[in-house]
């Protein structure tokens, strides 16, 4: 592997990984309207992805499954 | 008929004074297939919000409950309407039948991951009068709707300029943006402008100059 092919792995690796809010409220066995109010009720924060969409990044995700609380 | 980089400028689609060429269409039908099905799931709710605006509110003098719906901390509600009706999950108007506190209660219908760990059944409001607790979740049920449709249209936007970058992008977000705004805001003058295209287009068709 030459350095490029490196970076590009290790630059892969940093970016942490989201879903669409449509994927996780399929994820979690809800509908798209109900993960939203969930959203606005603060029990799990979202950012924004470079297009503009609003994702859940899955490590909250997982929190959120197993009752944490990722807020 | 108008024509643009050559093409003729001739459909229309929902919400949108303006007409299309062939090639912004494509990428309108594109982006909106994206986004359809969680369209549809705004158009559904307003809908149905809409309806409880309008609801005239005729308490019955002893209305009796057609469901008992227990939340996590073991309080057993009576459910007396459904405000909203979705595929996995209603929300209910409910009552304690100690004290007459009213409730605002999201119930899940099936068993998923959320369900499992959080419960079926969810507070989301409470207070004295029913007509209030339901008003209030109105306008939160509307702010979430305005917070979807703005996802929305940052998702269409994706394929719009990154699959069609030369068929006038920015023309085809502004249609979308329009489209996804007035399902939430105002769904009447949605349904008036596609109407009035429909009836344009009759009128066209039997050669009626308009």
């Amino acid at each position: 592997m030459n350095e490029r092919d490196h970076s590009a792995v290790n630059s892969a690796a940093k970016e942490p990984a989201t879903v669409s809010f449509a994927d996780a409220a399929r994820l979690l066995g809800l509908d798209t309207f109900t993960f939203y109010s969930i959203v606005q009720r603060d029990e799990i924060p979202f950012d924004f992805a470079f297009t503009g969409e609003f994702v859940i990044s899955q490590a909250d995700l997982d929190k959120l499954a197993r009752k944490e609380s990722p807020c | 008929m108008l024509k643009r980089n050559g093409e003729f400028v001739r459909h229309e689609v929902p919400g949108y004074p303006a007409r299309f060429t062939d090639a912004e269409l494509a990428s309108y039908n594109a982006a909106f297939a994206i986004i359809e099905r969680d369209y549809k799931q705004i158009e559904n709710v307003k809908s149905q919000l809409d309806r409880l605006a309008k609801s005239n509110w005729e308490m019955e003098t002893n209305p009796r409950p057609f469901d008992t719906v227990s939340t996590r901390d073991g309080t057993q509600w009576k459910a007396y309407g459904i405000l909203v009706n979705l595929p996995k999950s209603d929300v209910l108007l409910c009552r304690k039948p100690e004290g007459g506190e009213w409730a605002v209660i999201q119930q899940l219908k099936t068993n998923g991951a959320y369900a499992e760990t959080h419960g079926k059944a969810a507070v989301l409001l409470t207070g004295n009068d029913p007509r209030e607790v339901s008003n209030e979740y109105i306008g939160q049920a509307e702010h979430t709707l305005r917070f979807m449709a703005r996802n929305l249209t940052a998702k269409a936007q994706e394929v719009v300029w990154e699959k069609y970058p030369d068929s006038n992008p920015s023309r085809v977000m502004r249609a979308i943006s329009e489209r996804c705004a007035l399902a939430v805001d105002n769904p009447n003058a949605l349904q008036q402008r596609q109407e009035q295209s429909i009836d344009q287009g009759i009128k066209k068709s039997r050669g009626m100059s308009i």
